[in-house]
């Protein structure tokens, strides 16, 4: 982990136009604490990498004029098997977490720190109260009201893309004949539910890829600059919990330090990272928008579908923005697969 | 006197037996994964059928969506519907989530 000076040389302390730190200061006091159990790292990073391949195999199904490449990387007759395999290992790991968790909580008879309460709210409220200035940031429990949106949201887009993919991949369910009882023999409405799933799976997909790229953000650029370690080492400085999570230092420290010197960036880069990110953002929106909302009905073939062929400015929208979104993709998996290399290389130990 | 030693000791064994499940926590809820996974797998593999022996063929709905066959624009309504909401919802995601990155610089440079 990140080497404990006890000066703050060079890292943001107030002022709005710091240098950028570099990615090894990380001062405080009063040693670590743990944040994530193993469990929890490599749980993350399994399910962190699934849903990389996920999307790098997903998405030229969906945009294969824009992203035809990754069909000469992972061999078009193969794409749809690692999908649906790497899908299968999404689907067992988050099972087992689950089950993990709810194992835990049966037996010691006691909640999880990320379940959503009142007191979230309260925070999200005050919070707000922060932002337009009318009192202080309101302190945090171990995962704030923000991070704890994050992992419901993500958590609830993952279940619902599992069962459409499930749904997707047997398919054969669509056309069963009691299935289709259900429906009272209509075939068009059998039809027509397939093509709703795999809808909400391309949108729920597109929407959760921003999602992530924000969760990157947050991570790296908010909570760390410029590559937050904890989800690697699953420990964290005193300082940097008592600057984040107060509550939470407060309860787990005797005495805990009252400030933290966490490497921020520079006005100049943060300024540029938000915009990539918002201009991302923008760009993977017209695309979904113009693939999947606003294409016309009934639109496109079964499963290896494509809307009609954009063109012209449409088209370079679609490939400048998938294209960008395979690179954020690339290099999730590159800080995964590193910060886990350094895990297993013992590079976090004391 | 005998019924609370009895008491006791079930109390202790299934404090012991609780604190070896959860010693072995990790390995029950992956066994318990791998069952859970493989029997939902399995229930769906029995409820699809091959998509040849459905009574309408995906080549032949294929063909019939590409050519706006009117069977398949029954649902347009419903499936329009559907469409605004997933659109409402990403443009409400964006527009949350870029707000949300805007609003971080005063934590950051704060």
């Amino acid at each position: 982990m990140a080497a404990e000076t006890p000066s703050g040389e060079d890292v943001a302390g107030g002022s709005t136009d710091v240098a950028d730190t570099g990615g090894d200061v990380e001062t405080g006091t009063g040693g670590r604490l743990e944040r994530f159990s193993s469990v929890q790292v490599f749980v993350h990073a399994t399910l962190a990498v699934s849903i990389f391949v996920l999307y790098l195999t997903g998405l030229p199904m969906t945009f294969a004029d824009q992203l035809g490449w990754l069909f000469s990387v992972f061999t078009y007759g193969n794409i749809v098997l690692i999908h649906v395999a790497v899908g299968v290992v999404f689907v067992l790991v988050g099972t087992y977490y689950l089950l993990y968790l709810a194992v835990g909580m049966l037996l010691e008879r006691r909640s999880i720190p990320a379940l959503p309460t009142l007191d979230d709210v309260r925070e999200a409220v005050a919070y707000l109260g922060y932002l337009l200035g009318r009192n202080e940031k309101p302190p945090s429990k171990k995962y704030s009201w923000l991070q704890k949106a994050e992992i419901w949201v993500l958590a609830v887009e993952l279940v619902v893309l599992s069962a459409t993919g499930l749904l997707l991949w047997y398919r054969g369910i669509f056309v069963s004949p009691e299935f289709r009882a259900i429906l009272g023999a209509d075939a068009a409405l059998a039809d027509t539910l397939l093509l709703f799933v795999r809808d909400v799976h391309v949108v729920i997909a597109l929407t959760m890829l921003m999602g992530i790229s924000f969760h990157l953000y947050m991570v790296n650029v908010k909570e760390r600059y410029p590559f937050n370690e904890t989800m690697f080492s699953g420990d964290v400085s005193a300082g940097r919990a008592a600057h984040h999570w107060e509550e939470w230092a407060d309860a787990e420290l005797e005495a805990p330090p009252e400030t933290d010197h966490t490497p921020r960036p520079s006005k100049r880069t943060l300024v540029g990272v938000t915009l990539a990110l918002l201009a991302f953002f923008a760009v993977v929106l017209t695309a979904t928008l113009l693939a999947s909302i606003l294409s016309p009905l009934p639109s496109r073939e079964y499963l290896l579908a494509l809307p009609a062929d954009p063109t012209g400015a449409a088209n370079v929208v679609f490939l400048v923005g998938l294209n960008a979104a395979v690179l954020v993709i690339l290099a999730g998996a590159a800080a995964i697969v590193y910060g886990m290399s350094v895990r297993l290389r013992g590079g976090y130990d004391e | 006197m005998v019924s609370v030693a009895t008491e006791s000791a079930g109390a202790s064994d299934r404090g012991a037996l609780t604190e070896r499940l959860l010693r072995y926590r990790s390995h029950v809820a992956a066994v318990l994964a791998i069952v859970v996974v493989v029997g939902l797998l399995a229930a769906l593999e029995s409820l699809s059928v091959p998509l040849e022996a459905g009574e309408t063929l995906r080549l032949a709905g294929s063909a019939a969506i590409a050519g706006d066959e009117p069977t398949y624009t029954a649902y347009s309504g419903l499936w329009l519907g559907l469409r605004a909401l997933l659109g409402a919802y990403i443009v409400f995601v964006v527009l949350l989530i870029s707000a949300l990155a805007l609003v971080v610089w005063k934590e950051v440079l704060g």
